[in-house]
């Protein structure tokens, strides 16, 4: 179950949820924002303090030797991943770089429970995902990690709420229990005006908000973003690294990020740098 | 997942998919429409029919049995048989067979005749041996067996030979024209022809005020059909315009014009006088056991001369040496004396023409043998009529006669036609089968009707259900295809399998209740124009074809059967699933971390 990460945040952040909610979720999300605003301004840094240390957090994500092939013909096969071994901490905002091709998305479908990798053990939140069933697996995606694409892919059809809704869907929760989650969601990405919006009414960077809203419905343990800012222009990019930090402190979500942005990988705390399907080196 | 959101996620994506879909909607449900429509129109005329049960013969299921001709060649080899005999004839007379003979209107009558005498006598044959061999096997379910006949018919015969029966009634000139005109336009002479009926089934159509007995002026009451009441009658039915009720109206003062006069037929012929004998002799015979009523009586015409008004006989140097002569006693000439029989039309039979196009169910309620408008109830016995020897009637059932049974209900009568299934409609007719088949009940015929249908029907049906499957199949095969990465990001979002399927099934079922609820809007709104055009004359149809002239019930050609609805769109929506299955699990089995890629 989703651990309560409350008392790991700040205690003037603390403050201002606790103090009596006058029903106006803005103006809540507006105080926590200037306050993290002052909080940067203060350590002359961004948004997001790096090379903060989790090495005393839990090991959320470990990634063990693990090597992924495609079989694209009988005899063409590409060796995507070769005995790739990584560890993330919870807590943690990782970036994923390296030139294209070089195994970035292929690790991160592995870890997300697409596949189950051919050789080695990928354990997230104590579970081994090569050793679940479908049944299982499929329950993790749902529960345990959450998805956001580089082109958002949001239901063109279905307004913002009912997009933010379908992993709920999928977890056969109840109807009038979703409220909650949905309301919690859309606020932490900023997008409580623009809940009854349909996609195409929305700009980019609000849809890839509003695609994490909807990665994140379930209280996902990790968030997984395949190159989340590479179809946005660098400001709402930048903008994205804001909410992934906004969001791991309000739930104390783990984030693994693929980007081709050095600058957006550097407001990360950690960057595992990739080539050829192996893991050459991190930073720091 | 819960079905609802099964339904929110099934919904159409874009304007393309949409008019798609839509065409397809539109296509699927013409189809479906005309099933629908079809059960809609069915069920319309049998609740329709349904309500005339009470009337005419609908409460019995009687069935006629009729040898066929055909036997030992058929038709060509009896022909050819009397071509020879017609050649030979002529030979023995020194006459020489010449082309210009042969192709002689006289000629050829000659061999037709010849041709008919050999078929009956085979047939006479066929029917005493199958008649003798299927009695035991047909009567034993049969409660009335009835007979018409033959010679009857033979006197019909010997009078249309007489050149103007009718013509002896005119009072002028302008008269004898009309009279002459009501014989050429009503096939008189074909229709003249009689039936007997069995007392209880003659009680069914007696009409109010009108008894079975012989009346004071020799009048034998009989039952006459609609089509030949209405050539007596001053009021013509054009049921076009009409509503039902003023149909029913139209019907009623026909019956009140017709009901209870008395109908004179005058012979003049002795050939006819003579079969008119021997067929009342006949008609004795049946009804001997039977309790016997006021004889018949054969009164005097007036004698020809007075009435035949400008008419004068032809001397004999106008008569043509025939090529064919006929013995003297049967040589046709005009007859000194004239008879008439009086007949008092003392009911209104179910008769329709089976030659009718435009009374296409009904000639399946009435096909009575060579055409029969006149019923004689079996009551009615003679004592007193001068009974001549017969030379070849012997009570037989031979040349048109055939049998009537009477069963209590369809199930037994079905028996029946199954246990001697030897050419009735569903058994074909072989050379020397009989014939077997049911008349006089709408509810028998209207089902007999829908057989003829029924392999179109069902492969209809069929093909509904075919393009239904196929349509689907095709529609979501092609959605899944269009929707890989969709369902992949589904799937990445936590969606089982099973999701991803009810997905699909819940986008094709809207599809099929989309088309179906078309296609039942459609299939309504066919039934009704149609009722609203047809339903009246439907309706003046099954009041002819049951008698049902005092009644005043209205027809519909559109009903609501729950049953034949609930089946076709559970046929339907059953061909929409099964057509889901292929699609749906090809597009759920691939290996999802291919479909994410970015291309
Ligand atoms: N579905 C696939 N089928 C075949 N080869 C693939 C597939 N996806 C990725 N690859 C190959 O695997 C390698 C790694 O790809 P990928 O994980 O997408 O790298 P990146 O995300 O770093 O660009 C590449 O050589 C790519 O061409
Ligand atoms: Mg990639």
């Amino acid at each position: 179950m989703q651990k309560d990460n409350s008392d790991q945040s700040d205690p003037k952040i603390r403050q201002i949820i606790s103090q009596e909610y006058n029903g106006n979720t803005q103006q809540l999300i507006d105080e926590l924002r200037s306050y993290l605003r002052s909080l940067n301004e203060k350590s002359e840094q961004p948004a997001i303090e790096p090379a903060r240390d989790f090495s005393n957090q839990p090991i959320i994500v470990k990634v063990n030797n693990v090597s992924y092939d495609y079989h694209i013909t009988r005899k063409n096969i590409v060796h995507a991943l070769k005995n790739v071994s990584l560890e993330i901490h919870q807590g943690e905002i990782v970036a994923l770089m390296g030139a294209s091709g070089s195994g970035k998305s292929t690790l991160m479908s592995l870890i997300g429970g697409l596949d189950r990798p051919n050789n080695g053990t990928i354990t997230v939140n104590d579970q081994d995902i090569g050793k679940l069933s479908n049944g299982q697996l499929t329950k993790y995606r749902n529960q345990t990690v959450g998805f956001v694409f580089q082109f958002f892919y949001l239901q063109p059809f279905l307004n913002l709420r009912r997009n933010v809704e379908v992993p709920l869907m999928f977890g056969r929760s109840k109807r009038k229990d979703r409220h909650e989650p949905i309301d919690r969601s859309i606020s932490a990405v900023n997008l409580t005006d623009r809940a009854s919006h349909k996609p195409k009414e929305l700009s980019g960077g609000q849809m890839q908000r509003a695609a994490i809203a909807r990665a994140i419905v379930n209280r996902p343990k990790l968030l997984l973003a395949d190159e989340p800012t590479g179809n946005l222009d660098s400001k709402s990019g930048a903008d994205m690294m804001n909410i992934f930090s906004e969001i791991r402190e309000q739930f104390g979500t783990t984030v693994l990020i693929v980007t081709h942005d050095q600058n957006i990988a550097g407001k990360a705390d950690r960057i595992i740098y990739m080539k050829d399907g192996e893991i050459t080196h991190e930073n720091p | 997942m819960k079905i609802l959101d099964g339904i929110i996620l099934a919904q159409t994506k874009n304007r393309t998919h949409r008019i798609r879909n839509s065409i397809s909607v539109i296509i699927s449900s013409l189809l479906f429409g005309v099933l629908f429509f079809g059960a809609l129109f069915v069920s319309g005329m049998l609740n329709s029919a349904e309500k005339y049960q009470d009337f005419g013969f609908n409460k019995r299921y009687l069935t006629i049995v009729l040898p066929q001709y055909g036997g030992d060649g058929g038709w060509d080899a009896a022909e050819g048989r009397a071509r020879s005999i017609a050649n030979k004839d002529l030979e023995s007379r020194g006459i020489k067979v010449t082309d210009e003979i042969t192709e002689s209107e006289e000629y050829r009558n000659h061999v037709i005749e010849l041709t008919f005498q050999d078929l009956d006598k085979q047939l006479g044959q066929i029917y005493d041996e199958l008649a003798k061999k299927n009695d035991q096997k047909f009567h034993p379910s049969a409660k009335y067996e009835m007979r018409n006949i033959s010679t009857l018919n033979n006197s019909a015969e010997a009078i249309t030979n007489d050149p103007d029966p009718l013509l002896t009634k005119a009072k002028d000139a302008t008269e004898k024209r009309t009279l002459q005109k009501t014989i050429n336009e009503s096939n008189w002479q074909d229709n003249l022809s009689f039936n007997l009926l069995d007392n209880e089934m003659a009680q069914d159509m007696l009409s109010d005020g009108q008894s079975m007995k012989v009346g004071d002026d020799g009048s034998i009451p009989i039952f006459m059909p609609y089509k030949i009441v209405s050539k007596f009658s001053s009021v013509k039915i054009d049921k076009k315009g009409l509503s039902t009720a003023q149909i029913n109206q139209k019907y009623r003062e026909l019956f009140n014009d017709v009901i209870g006069k008395t109908v004179e037929y005058c012979y003049r012929n002795d050939a006819a006088k003579d079969l008119l004998i021997r067929s009342l002799e006949y008609n004795y015979q049946l009804a001997k056991d039977k309790s016997k009523e006021t004889p018949i009586t054969i009164n005097d015409c007036a004698p020809i001369s007075d009435k035949r008004l400008d008419q004068t006989l032809p001397t004999d140097a106008e008569i043509k040496k025939p090529l064919f002569p006929k013995a003297d006693d049967k040589q046709q000439t005009i007859a000194p004396i004239t008879k008439t029989l009086r007949f008092r039309i003392s009911g209104i039979a179910p008769y329709s023409d089976p030659f009718d196009r435009s009374n296409i169910i009904f000639s399946q309620v009435n096909i009575w043998p060579s055409g029969t408008p006149m019923i004689i109830p079996s009551t009615v016995a003679n004592d007193s009529i001068e009974l001549k020897q017969i030379i070849d009637a012997e009570a037989s059932n031979t040349d048109y006669s055939s049998t009537f049974y009477d069963f209590e209900n369809r199930a037994d009568q079905k028996r029946f036609i199954a246990s001697g299934c030897q050419g009735s409609f569903e058994c074909g007719s072989k050379p020397g089968d009989l014939w077997i088949q049911p008349f006089g009940n709408v509810r028998v015929a209207l089902e007999m009707f829908f057989d003829i249908f029924k392999i179109l029907i069902l492969i209809l049906a069929a093909v509904t259900v075919a393009v239904a499957m196929f349509t689907t199949m095709a529609i979501i095969g092609k959605t899944i295809g269009e929707s890989r990465r969709e369902i992949a990001i589904f799937r990445a979002l936590g969606a089982r399998r099973r999701d991803i399927a009810q997905i699909y099934v819940g986008f094709g079922l809207i599809l099929t209740f989309r088309a179906l609820l078309l296609a039942f809007v459609m299939a309504v709104v066919a039934a009704l124009i149609l009722s609203y055009k047809y339903a009246n004359a439907f309706n003046a149809e099954l009041i002819a074809a049951t008698g049902a002239y005092t009644s005043n019930i209205n027809s519909s050609l559109i009903g609501f059967d729950m049953l034949w609805l609930l089946a076709i769109s559970g046929a339907l929506i059953m061909a929409a699933l099964l057509g889901l299955i292929l699609p749906i699990a090809m597009g759920t089995r691939r290996k999802l971390i291919n479909q994410l890629r970015e291309e």
